[in-house]
């Protein structure tokens, strides 16, 4: 008996020590005996899920179902594993694609290590049916995804920050401002910000047209400055008081949501030209240099208004310190300022038991159950994912009596701080990083088999009708030029819809904000304003809520001075 | 009964060097893994500028991350002020009071059982799901009752400190209690009786008898409190996630160490592992040169059962 246990017990041992093995390249997945090629895929889970992937997999396995992709095996099977990467040492994994969020490395830093496959053949591939891959990555979105001249990567979903709105509401109370030549209005003159401005007054009212000067778009009737923006949420707090509607929310518990509404908002303000210049380090910005006394809105006489000037930046000149002096990160950082002095976020902004799901709650349930009802939530788009996957979205079926879709929709933020600086025709950019990436795993080099089924698998996926199934089931979108057709968009929940029409095909007006100078991949980190980056440990709600910290003293907080920088350069 | 007894062809010893080995090695690989080449690689990194190099990083050497690492640990003051005066309260509460109700409950005075599982409760629940109940009550439950429109973990770091001080406390209580208790429950019996015999009244029964029983389990305790003053981060990134604004948070080393490390990789991030190695090791460098004296000094002069 003692023999047997110890035997039993030894053997445990030493299983579990294989157990704990590397998964190495060799320990193949393309079995030699298999009359199948097989690759294994790691997939991200997070963000878009892996529905449409095992979706993408059918219809390719299908698709492929009598290609040879070596001697004696026909037809190929794609194994999809959840994960992200996480490691350098992909040589040692047995993952032949990997679906990232980007999270880990670049692109380019990956590439750079030697750990990823070369791609150039699969994005300038000419058989393409359309065209290449490379004249359809958007052009701001290709320095994330090369390396020395070759490409090592394809861009994933892309998410933008910002604002989104509950239109039934904007429609149900009309919140959208009122066409010149409207006489269905209500002329409104704030309480707070002393700006007056016409609201219509009812559902068939015309309503303004927007930044982009187009009539029947996605920012009809929205607030084209700041200043319209703070006198619309002073419209719903003080007209509309009667609605019980808080004009807008964030999650009390993470903060760091407000930073993706700065970032949206800055990158809104800036533009995209001033925004490459920003991360690149040259070029001009505008900055701030002082103070003046004067309110920076008519009104509102705790935030003065700034000194402005436009500096150019130079690599050379060693200049790039000033970009931490950005007027419109100043801008964007005042208005919260401004929501939370005016009493415009709900009280959920202020409870730190409130996560993220729960101010999704209070935007799709309209003030059914214990939530309030917000006018507009500070988020990331990817939130109508998060709400359909924790169950909030089938909840507001039941809470609103089987209506089946609450309308909500991505907000075009404003491109001037002033009315009057308005440029008609400037689209609000939609901002969102290089982020997720779709890679090829370097040790598959050599292994024809192997290389054949990753290219055809990779190619597929980015095929114009995949590019558009992927849309269609995930909402999101990718950095590449494609269209959906209007039955394809019909099938988006709205959300998503008014996303995908804030897009312009061409990527006009999507901003990439990747360096792609020297200066700028060096000091990224230091000046991106991505959530959680350095730039905003200096920015809290909280200063503004206990008096420690205004919006001068934590912009003034986040500068570099000359000396600061040159460490920055030389470490 | 002439069952022949089947032996393979290896020798009793390879036999038991085979179980031994395949009882040992893992443990010892895992040791050598976790515990020495981790530590013996943050050391190097410690002494490491990386950069990104074909086929992975390449380091050259320098004392900059010391230089970072020691810029930050002397701008810490509020942070190291925050850990001591947990790790004081935690040495009183925790310690010192759990070694008076563990005494309690050996004896099985009044309840004693009841508090013991009552106070050990906490432990049984995840962290995460504590410090949500906790949240709640600190801030809806509290605004509700109170009326006022602010909860008590929002209103400032001096505010947020002490609850979550209290937090710590309470949740670290009953696992103290319940292994000083343990321990204590191994006194031989006779001996108290024979003291009681003497006249010994039940401090200095505490004191002469119990003490010394669990004097070993006691330096352990507070010697491992005391290596923890800087990596012990009170859950904080549960209460608050990843702020580290000291200005409007409680923040204390443990918890700046590990938002930082979740946020650094590398090379290219703002903190780098390698700043974050040498930070770690300064840390090192002071607590060994407390603990390690400390340690010989408390069980050379500390009271013994005998």
């Amino acid at each position: 008996m003692k023999k047997f246990v110890a035997s039993i017990l030894a053997a445990t041992c030493v299983l579990g020590a294989i157990g704990c093995g590397p998964v190495g390249a060799d320990m193949g997945n393309n079995d030699a005996d298999s009359d199948k090629t097989e690759i294994t895929v790691k997939n991200y889970n997070g963000g878009v899920g892996r529905k449409w992937l095992d979706n993408a997999v059918e219809r390719f396995t299908e698709a492929y179902a009598n290609e040879s992709f070596a001697e004696g095996k026909t037809g190929i099977d794609v194994k999809v594993l959840d994960g992200d990467l996480t490691t350098i040492a992909l040589g040692s994994e047995a993952y032949q694609v990997y679906i990232t969020s980007g999270a880990y490395m670049s692109v380019s830093e990956l590439a750079q290590l030697g750990i990823l496959y070369d791609m150039t053949g699969i994005v300038t591939d000419t058989t393409r049916k359309g065209d290449t891959l490379e004249n359809l990555i958007y052009d701001g979105a290709k320095p994330a995804f090369m390396h020395d001249g070759k490409y090592y990567g394809l861009p994933h979903y892309a998410n933008s920050n910002g604002v989104s709105f509950d239109r039934d509401l904007f429609d149900e109370a009309g919140l959208y401002f009122a066409d010149e030549e409207e006489t269905d209005v209500v002329a409104y003159t704030g309480k707070d910000i002393k700006i007056t401005r016409n609201f219509v007054s009812s559902e068939d009212a015309k309503k303004t047209v927007g930044m982009d000067g187009v009539k029947d778009t996605e920012d009809d009737g929205m607030p084209c400055s700041l200043e319209e923006f703070i006198l619309l949420m002073d419209y719903i707090k003080n007209e509309k008081s009667d609605m019980s509607i808080s004009p807008i929310v964030v999650s009390g518990k993470y903060h760091g949501y407000i930073q993706l509404y700065l970032q949206g908002l800055t990158f809104s303000l800036a533009g995209s030209e001033q925004m490459n210049n920003y991360s690149n380090c040259t070029g001009e910005i505008d900055i701030i240099t002082g103070y003046t006394e004067e309110p920076l809105f008519p009104g509102i006489d705790y935030i003065k208004k700034p000194i402005v000037e436009t500096v150019t930046l130079t690599e050379e000149d060693k200049n790039g310190y000033l970009t931490t002096q950005l007027a419109a990160k100043y801008y964007a950082m005042a208005t919260v300022e401004i929501i939370h002095k005016e009493g415009y976020f709900a009280k959920e902004a202020y409870n730190t038991s409130v996560d993220h799901y729960s101010t999704q709650k209070c935007m799709i349930y309209a003030g059914a159950a214990e939530y309030d009802r917000v006018a507009m939530l500070m988020e990331g788009s990817y939130w109508y994912n998060e709400a359909k996957k924790s169950g909030v979205l089938n909840s507001y079926v039941t809470i609103s009596g089987d209506r089946e879709e609450r309308g909500v929709a991505w907000m075009s933020l404003p491109t001037a701080v002033y009315s009057k600086d308005v440029k008609e025709g400037e689209i609000s950019p939609i901002f969102t990083g290089p982020g997720a990436q779709v890679v090829i795993n370097a040790n598959i080099k050599g292994n024809t088999e192997y290389e054949k089924a990753c290219a055809a698998f990779v190619s597929f996926l980015y095929s114009d009708e995949e590019l558009a199934a992927f849309t269609v089931e995930t909402g999101c979108t990718r950095n590449l030029k494609y269209s959906l057709t209007d039955e394809e968009i019909g099938k988006m929940p709205k959300f998503y819809q008014s996303l995908w029409n804030s897009r312009k095909e061409d990527g006009s007006n999507t901003l990439i904000n990747y360096p792609t100078t020297a200066t700028g991949l060096k000091v990224a980190s230091h000046i991106e304003l991505n959530l959680n980056s350095a730039m905003w440990e200096k920015f809290n709600l909280y200063h503004y809520v206990r008096g420690t910290k205004n919006t001068k003293q934590m912009f003034e907080d986040m500068k570099y001075t000359a000396s600061k920088w040159n460490e920055v350069l030389d470490s | 009964m002439d069952k022949k007894i089947k032996r393979s062809g290896l020798k009793r010893g390879a036999r038991r060097w085979i179980f031994f080995l395949a009882i040992v090695s893992l443990p010892v690989l895992q040791y050598f893994f976790f515990a020495i080449y981790t530590k013996f690689e943050s050391v190097l990194m410690a002494f490491q500028k990386y950069k990104i190099g074909k086929g992975g990083y390449v380091g050259s050497f320098t004392w900059d991350n010391f230089e970072w690492a020691w810029d930050v640990f002397t701008s810490g003051g509020d942070m190291i002020g925050r850990s001591l005066i947990v790790m004081a309260t935690k040495m009183v509460i925790t310690i010192g009071g759990g070694l008076f109700f563990s005494y309690y409950a050996a004896k099985k005075y009044f309840m004693s059982n009841f508090f013991r599982v009552t106070l050990y409760l906490p432990q049984m629940l995840g962290g995460i799901v504590l410090v949500v109940l906790y949240q709640y009550l600190l801030s809806d439950v509290y605004i509700t009752l109170s009326g006022d429109p602010t909860g008590l973990l929002d209103k400032g770091a001096d505010s947020a400190f002490i609850c979550v001080l209290f937090y710590n406390l309470w949740v670290g209580f009953g696992g103290n209690v319940m292994v000083f208790s343990t321990s204590m429950s191994g006194v031989n019996e006779s001996v108290v009786e024979a003291a009681r015999l003497e006249g010994i009244t039940p401090l200095q029964e505490f004191l002469y008898i119990y003490i010394p029983a669990i004097y070993p389990t006691f330096v352990t305790y507070f010697i491992a409190l005391i290596a923890g003053v800087f990596t012990d981060g009170l859950q904080l990134y549960t209460f608050f996630a990843g702020n580290l604004d000291r200005d409007l948070y409680p923040v204390v080393f443990g918890h700046y160490f590990f938002v930082k490390t979740t946020e650094a990789k590398m090379v290219g991030t703002v903190v780098t592992y390698p700043n974050l190695a040498a930070l770690g090791i300064i840390f090192s460098i002071i607590l060994t040169s407390i603990i390690l004296p400390l340690r010989k000094i408390m069980l050379k002069h500390g009271p013994r059962e005998d």
